[in-house]
């Protein structure tokens, strides 16, 4: 699937990065676009090619495994509800973001 | 108008403490508008009507005449100790438009922005790092304490699956508590815990207690042990000699099925792993076949034993736990513990045999193991320079005879439950315990396993380098420091800090000329304030916070959350509501942040993330573009949860909704479908993948600690003695009517602490009478890095070696003339550097080298 924007492209993204991606991205919004039928995987995998390890290393634990620190939604959804990494875009909000743990005392 | 009993306007308002953390249930007392009294509420599980003194006394914080009650601005940009801010009241308007600009100012930069948010928990525990999320920031903590919770939550969610542990006192006959005074004065759910320790104790439970301080908890005890403090790893791996190669006491079926005890390692330290699946092998001693720890023909795993897996030799976890702690013996570690070797042995034959391995309950028709035993631990032995390792082999004693989540073993706080909905402990890699259970959904476990990717750090805090740690603001003192030094910039450094009404200075670091030094570096600090303490007077702009009998919270406590009291008392849950009304000045905080978000944009941001936290249903979330009221927002969050028939006014008029729990609930380890650990492979995978990142930033650290299996390694104290000029370790200890340093500027908490010697430390008395110290002296007490005058109470409910001091004293705060000058702050005497910190948890060494003299 070739994720640059294309000819082909006919879905517009807009990703928002909230907690601690937006150090790793440097930006805290994205505007991308897919070819119909892409998917949070595609996103991400997308996303990891532009910012390379840094990126990866704190989104996946292992591969196609999210960090548990790591919560997407699309469209106002998480993801869970829409088949996790294989939920597909539309022309889509989808805020990345990166949780603090919780530890108390 | 004269007032008589006829025309005085009393009520009764059902709500929740807030004098600490716990939130027990109360019931407030309200003539003529002025609280007049506060009781525990009987109908409350969580204290069953019992209180506390600090809570019999929050109404003395509330009409504190030095309450912080509208805005206020420094005037006086220096800041330090000893500086007058020059305090002008302000309006609001001025004060979240000064707050706006800054933030602003960062708006490019959102990783300058950072949210302390411990906050004696409420709502705000939660909404304050939520509004730097949504601002885009990672440094967001919801922890204090440098100790707190940095072994015990990474421990307990992958071996227990809930947030912290609790011995099960309706069942237990032998309970060990080693740096801890569970059910007797500190931890969470602590006035039912109290009742229920009572209540054991009376049933005939021996207690036995290893702590350097005989305190509250050792006074309730059958036997106090004193022990030499950042000792334990020793003392936990001689209980485990003695149970495993001694008295061969152990849970075999436990370890086979329900436990890593029997996947096999190879000689690098890391499992087999079946070429196909990746999965960790097991060797199968009915079939003699050895297959992954999931094949469904598996059925009687070997615990010992050496298997040849396609030309690997490998050694099961069990045998290699076994052999490890063979270097254990209790006459190797008496010299080091100081605990006579026939004292552990008979304590271990008692824990051993107490825990009637192999024995059932019948529990409301469920059968059970019943393992009557157990070992608990918390800050006493997580505060030290291997404070994972300090803990973790002392879980280990409770996992060996099964005594985890079942009847009368230690017991996992919040792990699951089913109502108002469905949360519960999961497997994941390995077929280990992977995802704990919360009952929030909206921050992630602080959880070691299997541990995040270290990385180079964009962190201040370094957290990357941190892997298998649950937070790392105890670090901060130390990396702002020198930035470029952790491969960061000094461009990226953290400029805005908002705090939560705590008082970090006091009991969040260590050394206050470091803590000085990282508040004085931040260009400007927003903080919320009951009272101008050590931490406000850094502050540039200070907002009134309610206190707790003017506020509302949906989240009024965590005993309710995620440390309730464990087994099968009732789920309950309260909402904190005011007693009386707050002065038009002061905000709900929850608004206030509403605000400030809606000026910066992120609203939207702010309502995704609270809407997941609270796990708002959709009818119930918070709608984009609308702002709420603090009551409009718990309206929702009750209906959401509890359904449309308990709104807000039903908890107005009852408070408590209480829920049975189900024995599966109330323990859950036969009920779960993951194992957990005796062998931490991931240890090595991690300390390997650490020592690239590290040695690629030239880093000279010592990883010795990411090992799977615990040695003990010295505190830096340890070594002091006798070497040089110190020979006293200092330890600190928490005492049951102080909570941190907040509630110290209560006149009759201080009352309480005046009638008690709480603002004295303690010196065994021998020591003291060979150093010519008497009782009620006062000394230098010095430290490497600070020395501060303190009097001496000479007691021989000490270990000799030890000087102990209680409470978070020493305020020096004008805004708090009671508290100002009494009692010492133990925090300030701790080095504050990496050599003391914990590789694995971040913890700050606990234990210091101090001298006492006249």
């Amino acid at each position: 699937m070739n994720l640059t924007p294309a000819v082909q492209a006919n879905v517009a993204v807009r990703v928002t990065f909230m907690g601690g991606l937006h150090a790793v991205t440097g930006q805290r919004e994205l505007q991308m676009t897919f070819p119909q039928g892409a998917t949070v995987a595609d996103l991400l995998a997308s996303l990891s090619k532009r910012y390379g390890d840094a990126f990866t290393c704190r989104v996946f634990s292992s591969p196609g495994k999210l960090e548990h620190t790591i919560l997407i939604f699309v469209d106002g959804e998480h993801i869970k509800g829409r088949g996790g990494l294989a939920a597909t875009l539309g022309n889509s909000e989808v805020e990345v973001i990166m949780l603090p743990m919780y530890a108390g005392g | 108008m004269e007032m008589t009993q006829s025309n005085l306007s009393s009520k009764e308002i059902i709500t929740a403490c807030g004098m600490c953390y716990v939130g027990c249930g109360v019931k407030v007392q309200v003539d003529n508008g002025v609280v007049v009294n506060i009781e525990g509420n009987p109908d409350n599980p969580q204290n069953r009507g019992k209180m506390c003194a600090k809570g019999k006394a929050v109404f003395m914080t509330h009409y504190n005449p030095n309450r912080v009650k509208a805005p206020m601005k420094r005037t006086n940009p220096e800041k330090g100790y000893g500086v007058d801010p020059g305090w002008v009241e302000i309006t609001w308007d001025e004060a979240i438009d000064t707050i706006v600009a800054q933030l602003e100012r960062i708006r490019d930069k959102p990783s300058k922005f950072w949210v302390y948010a411990w906050e004696v928990i409420g709502d705000n525990n939660f909404w304050f790092p939520q509004l730097g999320i949504a601002f885009g920031s990672p440094h967001c903590g919801v922890a204090t304490s440098p100790t707190c919770g940095k072994a015990i939550h990474p421990v307990e969610f992958f071996s227990g699956g809930g947030f912290h542990q609790a011995p099960d006192l309706h069942y237990s006959n032998y309970c060990i508590l080693v740096g801890t005074q569970f059910g007797v004065a500190s931890r969470s759910s602590f006035n039912h815990n109290v009742l229920d320790m009572a209540e054991a104790r009376s049933r005939g439970m021996k207690l036995v207690v290893i702590d350097p301080v005989g305190g509250h908890a050792a006074s309730k005890a059958d036997e106090w042990i004193p022990i030499r403090p950042g000792t334990d790893t020793a003392l936990a791996n001689s209980m485990l000699h003695v149970l495993l190669n001694e008295l061969h006491i152990y849970d075999e079926p436990f370890l086979k099925h329900r436990t890593n005890a029997a996947y096999l390692v190879g000689q690098d330290g890391l499992y087999i792993r079946d070429a196909a699946t990746n999965e960790p092998q097991i060797h199968d001693a009915r079939d003699g076949k050895v297959k992954t720890h999931n094949d469904p023909s598996l059925t009687d795993p070997s615990l010992s034993g050496t298997y040849d897996v396609h030309g690997q030799q490998g050694r099961t976890c069990f045998d290699l736990l076994r052999e490890h702690v063979a270097k254990y013996s209790p006459e190797t570690t008496e010299k080091i513990t100081t605990i006579p070797a026939a004292t552990v042995r008979r304590i271990t034959r008692e824990f051993g045999e107490a825990a009637r391995v192999g024995e059932t309950i019948c529990i409301d028709g469920v059968d059970l193991p019943l393992r009557p035993a157990s070992v608990d631990w918390a800050r006493g032995t997580q505060g030290h320079k291997h404070g994972f390792h300090n803990c973790w082999p002392l879980k280990l004693v409770n996992i060996v005879v099964g005594a985890v989540n079942v009847p009368g073993g230690i017991l996992s706080t919040g792990a699951a439950g089913d109502f108002p909905h469905h949360w519960w402990p999961e497997g994941g890699t390995d077929g280990m315990l992977e995802h704990g259970g919360a009952i929030m959904h909206g921050f992630s476990h602080a959880k070691a396993f299997p541990g995040r990717a270290p990385a180079t750090p964009n962190r201040m805090d370094i957290g990357e380098l941190f892997p298998l740690a649950s937070h790392f603001q105890t670090l901060l003192p130390i990396t702002l420091e020198n930035p470029p030094a952790y491969g960061l910039s000094e461009e990226d450094k953290i400029e805005v800090l908002l705090h939560s009404p705590t008082n970090p200075v006091l009991g969040s670091w260590g050394d206050p000329k470091k803590v000085e030094k990282l508040l004085t570096s931040l260009r400007f600090i927003f903080g919320f304030a009951v009272e101008i303490n050590e931490m406000t007077l850094f502050d540039d702009i200070v907002l009134p916070f309610p206190s707790s009998l003017e506020r509302y919270d949906f989240n009024c406590g965590t005993a309710q959350n995620n440390l309730g009291p464990c087994g099968q008392d009732d789920f309950c849950w309260t909402v904190r509501q005011p007693a009386i009304e707050a002065v038009t000045s002061i905000r709900h905080p929850q608004e206030v942040i509403q605000e400030i978000a809606e000026r910066l944009g992120i609203l939207d941001g702010l309502y995704r993330l609270l809407n997941h936290t609270y796990g708002l249903k959709k009818e119930y979330a918070l709608q984009s573009g609308t702002r709420y009221r603090v009551t409009e927002f718990i309206d929702r969050a009750v209906r959401s949860w509890f359904g449309e028939e308990h709104s807000l006014d039903w908890f107005r008029e009852h408070n408590v909704l209480r829920h049975p729990k189900s024995v599966d609930v109330a323990y859950i380890n036969p009920f779960l479908k993951a194992r957990i650990p005796v062998y931490l492979e991931h240890f090595v995978t991690k300390g390997k993948q650490l020592k690239a990142v590290v040695d690629q930033l030239g880093l000279d650290w010592d990883l010795s600690d990411y090992q799977p299996l615990s040695d003990w390694r010295p505190c830096q104290s340890y070594d002091a003695m006798g070497k040089g000029e110190y020979d006293l370790i200092a330890v600190h200890f928490k005492l049951p009517y102080v909570y941190g340093s907040y509630g110290n500027e209560n006149p009759w908490i201080d009352e309480v602490c005046e009638a008690t010697d709480a603002y004295k430390i303690l010196l065994n008395a021998a020591v003291g009478k060979a150093k010519g110290i008497a009782n009620g002296d006062s000394v230098w007490l010095q430290s490497p890095v600070h020395k501060v005058r303190a009097t001496v109470k000479l007691t021989e409910c000490i270990h000799p070696q030890v000087v102990g001091i209680g409470g978070h004293f020493g305020h020096f705060a004008p805004g708090m003339p009671i508290s100002r000058g009494k009692g010492i702050s133990f925090n300030a005497l701790l080095p504050t550097d990496l050599d003391h910190i914990d590789k694995i948890s971040t913890a700050l060494d606990h234990c210091v080298q101090v001298k006492v003299y006249k």
